[in-house]
């Protein structure tokens, strides 16, 4: 089901964030290559961009090299030095 | 496609432009929950968006002047790809490149000024980055009313209406005190006018109740404080600009002006 990009960008960091906590690790910088479906839509007299990742075996034509692909690169910071 | 689109969309995809501004949005958006996150959780921690690539799957024609792309929908074959790069700046980055929104008055946010009517010309106008009258008037006489449609897809009549909607002077009352903590009494009450076109140097507007003149305090940038006498509280003033544009706007706390002659753009 596709939902807001940023939303499925909070899932995934607090997904990794709760798995590394889980298994008592600090993570400090993470990548990730995802197969991506992508649409935009017309919502609140804007456009939005909706998008989502496979999340089963049903989903392999989004594996494909066909598919959009979305590298993110995330690092933490600590707070002060997010706001500089 | 969604069914949700209008056929356009659904044939064509999307303007390249606006498919970029959804995806900055989202990305803005992600990092201010993070932020928004790690404050409320008091974490000494945030984590943060540090690049972003996207390659996007997409067919990608043009129609009329407009570059459209349309993402290809899973095992969709022989779509282009477009690399889009992406990677975060500095608070102060921002601010060298941005107007500080927070400085400005906000009686003269487009929002205040253009009211509820004009909520879809505004969302254009602030996603070109004019947030203010200000910067809607200085973008307008330097760049010229064709460029500001264009750029935010406006019909040039509603720009037009936008653009004297948000500079006909309001009124509001000027709530201060003696210096012995008295409320001000009746007969010397104050009126402030705003209005983006009060500029200091400028000619100071002439302002008549009935045809007789209301006494001006004091002019600034954008506002001219009148003490009007008691029999002219509340009723309508006209505001001559000296300039051919001639505005009208009544004498009371909350008062929205309009134009007598339809010269206010």
């Amino acid at each position: 089901m596709r939902r807001d990009l940023s939303t499925v960008l909070d899932e995934l960091r607090s997904g990794l964030l709760q798995s590394a906590a889980n298994a008592g690790l600090r993570l400090t910088e993470v990548e990730m290559v995802l197969p991506m479906d992508l649409l935009v839509v017309l919502r609140d007299g804007g456009v939005t961009l909706l998008a989502d990742v496979p999340r089963s075996r049903a989903d392999d034509p989004w594996r494909s090299v066909e598919a959009s692909r979305l590298s993110i690169r995330w690092r933490a910071l600590d707070n002060e030095e997010a706001t500089r | 496609m969604s069914a949700m689109l209008p056929p356009l969309m659904r044939d064509n995809g999307m303007q390249f432009d606006l498919f970029i501004q959804a995806l900055t949005e989202q990305l803005d958006k992600a990092q201010a929950t993070m932020a928004l996150k790690a404050r409320v959780g008091k974490l000494p921690l945030t984590f943060a968006v540090k690049d972003v690539q996207l390659d996007l799957r997409a067919f990608v024609q043009f129609v009329e002047d407009d570059l459209f792309v349309r993402p290809a929908a899973p095992g969709e074959s022989e779509a282009s790809t477009i690399k889009l790069s992406l990677t975060t700046i500095t608070k102060s980055m921002i601010e060298e490149n941005s107007v500080g929104i927070s400085t400005e008055d906000p009686k003269f946010s487009l929002r205040e000024a253009l009211g509820d009517d004009f909520d879809e010309d505004r969302r254009r106008l602030e996603r070109i980055g004019v947030h203010t009258v200000k910067q809607l008037n200085e973008l307008r006489e330097s760049a010229g009313a064709d460029v500001i449609e264009r750029l935010a897809r406006l019909p040039v009549n509603r720009l037009q209406q936008a653009l004297m909607r948000a500079a006909a002077p309001r009124a509001s009352q000027v709530h201060n005190t003696h210096p012995s903590g008295t409320a001000r009494p009746h007969d010397d009450a104050q009126i402030r006018i705003h209005s983006p076109l009060l500029r200091v140097g400028g000619r100071l507007p002439l302002v008549q109740v009935a045809g007789e003149a209301v006494p001006v305090v004091e002019a600034g940038d954008g506002q001219v404080l009148l003490r009007p006498l008691a029999s002219q509280m509340g009723l309508d003033a006209k505001i001559d600009f000296g300039d051919g544009r001639v505005a009208q706007v009544a004498l009371c706390d909350g008062a929205r002006g309009r134009w007598l002659n339809g010269a206010g753009a």
